[in-house]
């Protein structure tokens, strides 16, 4: 934690403000994280950004090529579909439901499972066996599966999809934070804290919060990668986004009859989702290494 | 006048899963009795698993007895509420690198149990930790570090003034000594030893090494598999051990061989 | 004759604080077929010395020694392959936590098998030599039961059969040495063998080691932080300070004529171990602590905590070396 600044006297740095000077130094990861942040923009301002309404139809202009091979326009920088709409713009907008749509569950699934999951944890007897005999049970079921289940209660729709995906994936959550909780309670800082006679919510916010960032990351990580998955697989099964609605699973599904006339159509959703995806878990790598290298 | 700490058949067992659903008993330690006046250090000796760790986790309320009393000033420990308790009895943990929270400054992890058990305001909290830090040999500076700029002799220091922030009037010390330096080990015991002349602390400690703990203690209570084989002032035991552990304790430690 | 013979070892350690030199000139020269006794705290680079000799440094380390040579090979000069090949067959090291460094998953008898030279043609086909020939050829089983003899096993059957976690620590760590010992190495690297062992268990580990160096005259480096165990041992010893070797002779030289004022701190702790001083009284130690790996004093480092220490301790002394005893320090003396 000790920073030398050119005139040799050691700063103390706070554990976080640390990290993040670690961090810092992984060229990588920090242009993942600024690749991150251009897609939560576009994701929020689609609408602002894009040159074209993702609907607007153009029969002069359909089926057009990315401008930089011959036939293209400087007007549909990534060529248009067989209705003639952009395919940048709907990128935009498949992108804003897709990544958005992960951001949601990821943020609302945190909360709700590390919530449980610090419930389960810290508490003995009943409430915590029932709860974790249910979850066990629970987690026996692929969590695609779980999701298509539950869409058929639900009938598909986009908001729906969001739904049964944040439901299918809560156990799994639950489970890791569970274990990330319990075996930071058997440290001896806690049981000091413990004898200290600290309540749960201290010893969970000062003694326990602040020590599970390492395992925290990993679980956010894989659990915002299987949410941007089993949005686009829905879509593309379309259980998810209904038509209007541009997914970018639905997208590939959409233009999967056009694969040979203009590839590209399929090419582009599908790089999107696998650069996300991608970036994502480097940013989270390098995060979590700065974190281990932070605390050691 | 009661004595400062009473012990009475205090046992401890823990429960092992056996066979597909049952359990099994496994003693850790009892019945254990003794008594420890104001001022005065016990050492706890014995080979592993003669339930020294466990017999001091107990006192200090890590683990909870399956039987027995301890009484504090005469006052049952089962009448006394959670901070009555901490006030009187403190414990310091084997390993200070794991027991201070890596993610809190020295300052709040002193101020952590001063402000759970007592009522005094901030400013009255920032001297009792100043006092204490002067006590144990730390400056002021160090509050607003993190365990890990430490070195282990600061973080021992820092421990030791985690328990004596609130001036207790006994402190429990497991096994602190045996995995240091022998120049630490020294500068440990050294300041241990002031704190008791100065503020009259009690110690219960577990040790291994015989030299310092007839050096350090006024009685000394041999554990052999749980039970009290010989208990003790520490002049006698370690001129005239009367059991055959206490023997075999005294012998091992230092041998020659060069012959 | 030298088995071991470094002069002016330094490593440098990249950090997030810059580079930090953590062995400074360090000297060692260990006598064939001695015991040899690297005190130092923890924290003071034993181990860090005791890598270099193994060459198991990692990429951010900058070795560099005037003078590296086992027997008659020159460490500096050997591949990473090479540096492999002599690690196991001409030394050999014991861990500090036995337990630790076997495989939990594996029976002992297959871990000890695992580090046993290869098979001899003869012992392949042992079942159809025995027939013919009538001549003896060792088995296995046979080495696997001498070896664990020679450590001081004696129920070697339940032993072998067992898992490391069902056994104690001082029977892991006998392990150990039957498995260093295995290839009749020319030295055994030993570090802190003893740390976190009950002192019964110590005192047999040691007994173990001093036999073995007597009967097989197996060299031994051990590296520990307890210098009155260690003495009681060792044939010559070299004291460590925050990566300096401070001083180094043999048994005699320190104990009755020890040079620097570290060595002669360490003696009084020892001292004070032996005599009955009054109940209760303060201890006697260097004032100061140990500097952290990032703050630490230029010359000789242990000037800020010397009681002896002069303006010129800013500068690094030279080694004086008188009779094969050898110190570092501007102003020897002998303790009175």
């Amino acid at each position: 934690m000790l920073i030398n600044n050119g005139f040799n006297e050691d700063k103390i740095q706070s554990p976080l403000r640390y990290i993040w000077s670690i961090f810092k130094s992984k060229s990588i990861a920090v242009v993942a994280m600024w690749v991150i942040v251009f897609l939560v923009l576009v994701s929020l301002f689609a609408s602002w950004l894009v040159p074209h309404s993702p609907l607007l139809q153009d029969p002069d202009k359909m089926l057009l090529p990315p401008y930089w091979i011959d036939g293209g326009s400087i007007d549909h920088v990534l060529g248009t579909d067989d209705l003639g709409r952009d395919t940048l713009s709907r990128l935009f907008h498949g992108i804003q439901y897709t990544l958005g749509g992960a951001l949601l569950i990821t943020f609302f699934v945190s909360i709700i499972g590390m919530t449980i999951g610090a419930g389960a944890a810290l508490t003995k007897g009943v409430k915590a066996s029932v709860l974790h005999h249910l979850l066990d049970a629970l987690l026996a079921i692929p969590s695609l599966l779980s999701a298509l289940i539950l869409i058929t209660f639900f009938g598909p729709s986009y908001i729906n999809c969001l739904f049964a995906i944040a439901l299918s994936l809560l156990p799994q959550f639950i489970r890791a934070s569970y274990l990330a909780i319990a075996q930071e309670l058997n440290k001896q800082y806690i049981i000091a804290l413990q004898l200290d006679g600290a309540t749960k919510t201290r010893l969970f916010k000062y003694g326990i919060l602040p020590n599970i960032l390492e395992p925290t990351i990993t679980i956010l990580n894989r659990l915002f990668t299987m949410a941007i998955i089993e949005i686009a697989t829905l879509g593309f099964l379309g259980f998810g986004a209904q038509l209007p609605q541009t997914e970018l699973g639905s997208l590939i599904a959409n233009n999967m009859e056009l694969i040979y006339l203009s590839p590209w159509l399929v090419a582009f959703p599908g790089l999107a989702i696998f650069i996300t995806i991608i970036i994502v878990n480097v940013f989270a790598e390098g995060l979590r290494h700065a974190v281990i290298e932070g605390e050691e | 006048m009661p004595s400062l700490l009473k012990v009475n058949n205090l046992c401890k067992s823990f429960k092992q899963p056996f066979g597909f659903f049952g359990s099994k008993e496994k003693v850790a330690f009892g019945p254990v009795s003794f008594t420890l006046e104001k001022g005065e250090t016990l050492a706890v000796v014995g080979e592993s698993g003669s339930g020294k760790s466990a017999l001091v986790r107990t006192i200090a309320g890590v683990l909870k007895a399956n039987a027995g009393d301890i009484y504090i000033s005469g006052n049952s420990i089962r009448t006394l509420s959670s901070q009555q308790r901490c006030v009187s009895v403190r414990m310091i943990f084997q390993d200070p690198s794991s027991s201070l929270n890596p993610k809190m400054t020295i300052g709040k992890i002193l101020n952590a149990p001063i402000e759970l058990n007592t009522n005094l305001d901030a400013k009255q909290r920032h001297q009792q930790i100043l006092d204490t830090l002067k006590l144990v040999g730390l400056l002021p500076d160090y509050l607003a570090f993190y365990p890990n700029m430490l070195s282990s002799m600061q973080k021992h220091q820092v421990a030791i003034a985690r328990a004596m922030i609130l001036n207790p009037d006994i402190i429990l010390v497991d096994e602190i000594l045996t995995t240091l330096d022998i120049s630490l080990r020294f500068k440990i015991v050294n300041l241990l030893l002031k704190i008791q002349k100065t503020n009259g602390t009690s110690y219960i400690f577990v040790a291994h090494n015989m030299h310092l703990v007839k050096h350090m203690s006024d009685q000394i209570m041999v554990l052999h598999q749980g039970k009290i084989v010989e208990k003790g002032a520490a002049e006698e035991i370690c001129d005239n051990p009367q059991h055959e552990q206490t023997k075999y304790l005294l012998l091992t430690h230092q041998p020659d061989y060069r012959k | 004759m030298a088995l071991l013979d470094i002069r002016n070892l330094s490593i440098d350690i990249e950090t997030a604080q810059g580079k930090i030199r953590v062995i400074d000139k360090a000297t060692l020269n260990i006598v064939d077929g001695s015991i040899h006794g690297l005190i130092g705290e923890s924290g003071s680079g034993k181990t860090l010395i005791a890598k270099a000799i193994l060459g198991l440094h990692s990429s951010n380390w900058t070795v560099t020694a005037d003078r590296m040579f086992l027997g008659k090979t020159d460490l500096t000069k050997l591949s990473q392959k090479e540096r492999r090949e002599i690690l196991g067959t001409e030394i050999s090291v014991i861990f500090q936590e036995p337990s630790s460094y076997l495989d939990p998953s594996q029976r002992i008898r297959t871990q000890i098998e695992s580090v046993l030279p290869k098979k001899t043609w003869q012992q392949r086909f042992r079942p159809i030599l025995s027939k013919i020939k009538r001549v003896t050829v060792p088995s296995r089983r046979l080495q696997i039961k001498e070896l664990l003899h020679k450590v001081g096993i004696q129920n070697d059957v339940a032993v072998l059969k067992s898992f490391p976690h069902q056994l104690s620590e001082g029977v892991c760590q006998k392990v150990m040495i039957a498995m260093a010992i295995a290839n009749n190495p020319r030295l055994i690297i030993a570090d802190e063998p003893t740390t976190a062992m009950e002192s019964v268990t110590q005192s047999q580990i040691y007994r173990l080691l001093y036999k073995l160096n007597q009967l097989n005259n197996t060299t031994l480096l051990m590296l520990s932080n307890n210098f009155a165990n260690t003495s009681s041992i060792s044939d010559y010893m070299t004291l460590v300070y925050c990566g300096q070797t401070v001083e180094s002779g043999s048994y005699k030289q320190i104990m009755s004529s020890a040079m620097h004022p570290y060595t002669q701190a360490m003696l009084k702790t020892m001292i004070n171990n032996e005599e009955i001083n009054e109940h209760k009284a303060q201890l006697y130690t260097l004032p100061g602590n140990i500097p952290s790996s990032n703050q630490l004093p230029i010359g000789c480092r242990l000037g800020p905590r010397c009681p002896k220490a002069q303006k010129i301790c800013v500068k690094n002394p030279t080694l004086t070396i008188q009779k094969g005893h050898s110190f570092r320090c501007h102003y020897p003396s002998k303790l009175s």
